[in-house]
């Protein structure tokens, strides 16, 4: 059981990396960016062809220093992978709709049709069925607690994520990027006559949250190898989880996707069928809606600092 | 024109940065399509694809395409804000002014020269559309080609055009089109696009003789759907250049003065022509076309016109439509003791209708409620999920389901009533598909009727104002709901028929893709025009099949999400109202682009709390 | 003050955004047929108090009762916009709000069907309760456009109105609901005299004729002293003074009041 816990805060981990993605845009354009499981792919590629161009079929490299090499390196390049994917569908599905000015209907079906689009471009050049990645570490079971299991694997969630969350953290309240975005956040307009520079803070929006979905994908690559689809479902709770923490707050994705994974994970020790993690995914999803549609750390991304 | 005096003189090739922009655009755009129509990659080899696409002559077309639409995309903005407009001293002189000015004997010289040209251009045409096996384009050809009846048929139509517009345009006798009834002009317009329609079908034999005609011959004429093509597209034309409207005053004036109006027996002749061909052309398809026009067209253009309501009446959006689709057919699937639960009671699936209806209803409303009550934006990742949960049901929940071996036999639909003993037989399909035009239809002009209701203008309210419409006292959640429940509850009608006439069910018939392609047919014929989600559906569920038939443009079956992905951005960019755009929604989508009222109903409906 | 037949009670009413308060301990009556007019500076918290009348806002302490004397008074606070409305409140915008894709008179329809009965099924199978209605709601419409003169636009788009035409739009379209109270907002702002003159004989023409009560927030103060029989002044969200429009220009607050935004007080 401590197992299924355990599992469920480790993908929890890599849901809030993705549901910073929907925060952050949500809380800049009040948009859903439904192109962000391509996102996500597009990082998990990138991480695939990192690590098979340097690893390929070599030996797994087992010391610890090949391993951080490895994983900082493949972040740096998933992240920059997605932060591209990001700005492209900024640029083509988002940007011209928004000079005309167009209503929020358009916004959603050009999103989702720039995530087919991308979805199966991916598909067609480099096939439509899972590919194993190379493993940049052994992985190892390197703890046993209480009866769970904890890998090298998840000791590297755990890091690079909990290292990244913070950064953004940071990015988001202290820099001056981030005061950018959240000024255009709570008020696009004013914040553009005070001479914020509206379009490259959406852009930046949209690489930051790129980066995490990025990143999100490297470690869904290494985990669970590459496909054209392999961002749909994890976006889909990444999405549950920024409502569960509030959509537009940063800091509610975070705990949003730890909550989520765990929620989701935990009951499939009594019930045995793993694809009811979907089902149970999708009933928290209504059931916040129905009882408590402000997610648990409430929203607005501009307000909470 | 009056303006121009008071503009200063204008650089007639104010070429800036912005038309660079825009014609690289449009050459990406081209190389794009370029990668997309080019061959499939694979992991092992991550650049075969597009190396292969864009470094080989494949690229040349693409390219060529690409440039020609930045040309025309800048031409349309140049024209559109006024740059390229030549200023003009004079008024210039229209083309009818200068034929008229010359003097009779030079009028029947000009008539009898331009004929001759339009009779050649007609036996290259000809020439040009025929068989394939023939060379192209040789003197000695076109001499050949009186010996083949088609060319007749292009000579009779394109010399019958060109006397309606000379004589249109020299006023060689005091006779004018307009003047004409317009039963007849409707008719001769039918008759002509006819036989366009039969002599343009590459199938025509040398010699014709009726026997070309008979559905039942091995190499008949309408084996070939591009006869339909023409039929359809020609008819949609005159069907709408008929029904033509007046602007209402102070909308954007028409540039033409209009052609005609809507007269009783116009609408009479439109009806009976589309009638015809709805009930009639089915007969003379190839048995390929007579299923996918049953299972590829019909059944999506219900749930096309069901999906229509929600997003293009409504204003909302549902990605898992195909969620209430599956539902339907699952429906159907248990009342015909065809799952692992048995039902209390089996059905003839005539009366697993109006059960799939409610069911499909209910899980709408069950959803919409809590959702819709927050954002209407909400709508469209909660919808998107469920479609998941229910295939993932579909697939996975075999005590209930089958899962992925697929469900029992469905029963099919039989009547025994009266002494009328009848069941639907796979073997014929247009046994299906007139059942299905006899569920399509009455649900067209429901729509219809309800789309210019009070329920369908208070639809508009909530879309262009949902804060002054609750002022008036409308509900807007519950229309909302309503929207989503019925449009659910078609999708679900559209299941009963596709398990039926399938057999046995499986999941992969409903994958969340699905969801898209039927949104795309709504949204390129154009949201809340039922008759552009029509043409949308016909068109858009039509073209894949044909050019994977003939695998033109390098098209291939696999790809078709891609092409609908890029379709779904490049329709919100250029034209999000469609290709046959309601008039009201457009209005409304070119208001909001200018900053009045919204056009959707996706903005928050709570009160606005103070917190 | 009491009053013995008030339509609207107010009881203190107080509305905060954030820190913000917009609205402190606010409360009035109005009297059944009376057209009483709200007036202050901007900022004052005007349509704050239209939007909480109306159901928009729910504001924090405070009650709202319509009809208070009734034996069914209806309590605003915690209601639905759209069930305010129901009740019979109706009410226009200060920013006009039109369905600008719609004619004039479909906009009126909208406000003369929202209370019909007519349901979707009704309205496809167009059965004849529905066709009874339909026929009763085009009636209704011309009859109203009629009433507030724009007969002459019925079939323009909203969109393509000027500004006068659009204000007695909004009222026509809240006529339609068959109010007992009618909220206007600013109805005479950016109309030119001669509309001015002509918005103020329809509004009341409406208080007469058709026996409506009418709340009215204006800035113009020859309008709102030929009209209101009784007037409020709001200033930070409080009521400074209330009396006749004889009393209101006498009131030494005020005109304090008002010395600050003196180019509105003479606008």
């Amino acid at each position: 059981m401590f197992n299924f816990l355990l599992q469920g805060i480790f993908t929890g981990l890599i849901f809030s990396l993705v549901a910073l993605g929907y925060t952050l845009v949500y809380g800049v354009l009040r948009l859903i960016n439904f192109a962000h499981s391509e996102v996500l792919m597009t990082g998990g590629f990138a991480g695939y062809f990192f690590l098979h161009y340097t690893i390929g079929n070599h030996q797994v490299p087992s010391s610890l220093w090949a391993t951080i090499f490895y994983v900082v390196l493949g972040v740096i390049i998933s992240g920059a992978g997605g932060t591209v994917a990001a700005l492209v569908i900024e640029r083509f599905a988002y940007r011209p709709l928004r000079r005309r000015n167009a209503p929020k209907l358009a916004y959603l079906i050009s999103a989702i049709g720039a995530s087919y689009f991308l979805l199966n471009l991916f598909g067609k050049e480099f096939g439509r069925y899972p590919v194993a990645t190379s493993q940049p570490f052994n992985n190892h079971v390197v703890v046993t607690l209480w009866g769970g299991q904890i890998t090298m694997y998840d000791l590297v969630i755990l890091v690079a994520t909990l290292a990244l969350l913070f950064s953004l953290d940071r990015i988001v309240y202290r820099s001056k990027m981030g005061r950018a975005i959240r000024a255009v956040a709570s008020d696009m307009e004013t914040a553009s006559l005070m001479g914020v520079n509206v379009n490259r803070t959406i852009a930046s929006t949209f690489a930051l949250g790129g980066f995490m979905g990025g990143a999100a994908g490297f470690f869904l690559a290494i985990n669970q190898g590459v496909s054209n689809n392999m961002g749909f479902k994890p976006a889909l709770f990444a999405f549950t989880a920024a409502v569960l923490g509030g959509i537009g707050n940063v800091r509610g994705a975070m705990v949003g996707g730890v909550i989520l994974g765990i929620v989701m994970f935990t009951p499939i020790y009594w019930l045995g069928q793993p694809w009811l993690e979907e089902v149970i995914a999708f009933s928290v999803l209504v059931l916040i809606l129905l009882f408590r549609p402000t997610g648990i750390l409430g929203e607005r991304l501009g307000r909470t600092a | 024109m009056s303006t121009e005096s008071t503009v200063p003189k204008r650089r007639y090739w104010a070429l800036n940065g912005e038309d660079a922009r825009r014609m690289c655009t449009a050459i990406v755009g081209g190389l794009v399509l370029a990668i997309m129509t080019g061959p499939e990659g694979a992991i092992s080899d991550p650049t075969y694809g597009v190396k292969t696409s864009l470094l080989t002559g494949h690229v040349v077309g693409y390219f060529i395409f690409g440039v020609v639409l930045g040309c025309l995309l800048t031409y349309r903005a140049k024209v559109k804000d006024g740059t390229w407009r030549r200023v003009r001293t004079a008024r210039r002189r229209t083309m009818s002014e200068r034929v008229t000015a010359f003097s009779s004997i030079w009028r029947y010289a000009f008539l009898a020269v331009t004929t001759f040209l339009v009779a050649l251009i007609s036996l290259i045409f000809a020439d040009f559309s025929g068989p394939v096996t023939r060379n192209k384009m040789s003197v000695h050809v076109l001499e050949h080609q009186f010996l083949y009846t088609r060319t007749y048929g292009y000579l009779v139509l394109a010399v019958a055009l060109w006397f309606v517009v000379v004589n249109q345009v020299m006023q060689l006798s005091s006779f004018k089109l307009r003047s004409l009834p317009r039963p007849v002009l409707g008719l001769s317009a039918i008759i002509a696009i006819l036989l366009f329609s039969l002599t343009s079908d590459p199938f025509l034999p040398a010699r014709f003789s009726w026997r070309a005609l008979d559905p039942h011959a091995s190499n008949s004429l309408f084996h070939h759907w591009t006869t339909y093509l023409w039929l359809i597209l020609g008819l949609a034309v005159t069907i709408s250049w008929l029904f033509r409207r007046d602007p209402i005053d102070g909308a954007k004036p028409a540039r033409r003065s209009r052609a005609l109006a809507v007269t009783p027996e116009m609408r009479i002749i439109t009806y009976v022509a589309a009638g015809f061909i709805v009930f009639e052309a089915p007969k003379y398809l190839s048995l390929y076309w007579q299923i996918s026009l049953y299972q590829q067209i019909g059944v999506f253009c219900l749930l096309a016109i069901g999906l229509n309501i929600v997003v293009g009446f409504a204003g909302l959006l549902d990605l898992g439509y195909v969620a209430f689709y599956a539902l339907g057919a699952y429906v159907t699937a248990y009342f015909s003791g065809a799952l692992p639960l048995h039902p209390p009671f089996q059905l003839n699936p005539f009366f697993i209708i109006p059960f799939a209806i409610i069911i499909a209803m209910l899980s709408g409303v069950l959803l919409g409620l809590p959702t819709l009550r927050l954002r209407g934006d909400y709508l469209a990742i909660v919808t998107l999920g469920f479609g998941e949960i229910v295939y993932v049901l579909a697939n996975d929940w075999t005590q209930v389901t089958y899962g992925s071996a697929g469900t029992g036999a469905i029963t099919n639909f039989n009547v025994h009533l009266l002494g009328i003993n009848y069941v639907w037989n796979p073997v014929n399909p247009l046994s299906y598909y007139y059942l299905m035009i006899g569920i399509l239809i009455p649900a067209i002009f429901l729509f219809d009727f309800l789309n210019h209701s009070k329920v369908g203008r208070t639809w508009a309210a909530i879309r262009e104002d949902e804060v002054a419409a609750q002022s008036l006292g409308i509900n807007a959640l519950k229309y909302k709901v309503m929207a989503f429940a019925m449009g659910a509850s078609t999708a679900g009608v559209a299941g009963v028929f596709t398990a039926v006439k399938v057999g046995h069910l499986f999941p992969n018939t409903f994958v969340l893709q699905l969801s898209i392609t039927i949104l795309v047919l709504v949204i390129f014929g154009g949201m809340g025009s039922i008759v552009g989600v029509l043409f949308g559906a016909i068109v858009l569920q039509w073209l894949p099949s044909y050019l994977n038939f003939h695998s033109y443009f390098g098209y291939q079956q696999a790809d078709l999400y891609l092409y609908i992905g890029a379709l779904l951005v490049v329709m919100m960019i250029f034209r999000p109202q469609g290709l046959v755009p309601s008039r009201r929604r457009r209005r409304e989508i070119l208001d909001a682009e200018e900053g009045l009222g919204s056009a959707d109903a996706l903005g928050a409906i709570t009160q606005e709390q103070p917190s | 003050m009491t009053s013995a037949d008030p339509i609207f009670e107010v009881k203190d009413v107080t509305l905060r955004f954030g820190g913000v308060t917009s609205l402190n301990n606010v409360s009035l009556n109005q009297e059944r047929g009376e057209i009483l007019s709200v007036i202050g500076p901007n900022g004052a918290g005007k349509t704050s108090l239209f939007n909480c009348l109306t159901g928009v806002y729910l504001p924090q302490e405070g009650s709202i009762t319509f009809h208070p004397t009734q034996t069914k008074a209806i309590k605003i606070v915690g209601r639905a916009p759209h069930r305010v409305a129901q009740a019979g409140v109706a009410r226009t915008f200060q920013t006009s709000r039109m369905f600008n894709a719609l004619t004039t008179f479909e906009n009126v329809k909208i406000g003369v069907e929202a209370h019909q009965k007519t349901g979707p099924i009704g309205a496809m199978l167009k059965l004849p309760r529905t066709r009874h209605e339909e026929k009763f709601s085009d009636q209704r419409s011309h009859e109203l456009l009629e009433y507030v003169n724009l007969t002459h636009r019925t079939n323009t788009l909203a969109s393509s109105l000027p500004y006068g035409d659009r204000r007695r739009l909004e009222i026509a379209r809240a006529l339609g609901t068959d109010p007992k109270v009618l909220l206007l907002d600013e109805p005479a702002a950016g109309t030119n005299p001669s509309e001015k003159l002509a918005l103020a004989e329809l509004i009341s023409r409406i208080n007469t004729e058709l026996g409506i009560s009418i709340l009215l927030i204006e800035h113009d103060m020859k309008l709102v002293m030929s009209l209101a029989q009784r007037l409020i002044v709001l200033n930070f969200g409080g009521v400074i003074a209330e009396g006749t429009p004889q009393e209101i220009q006498e009131n030494p607050l005020v005109i304090e009041a008002y010395l600050g935004a003196s180019d509105e007080a003479t606008q």
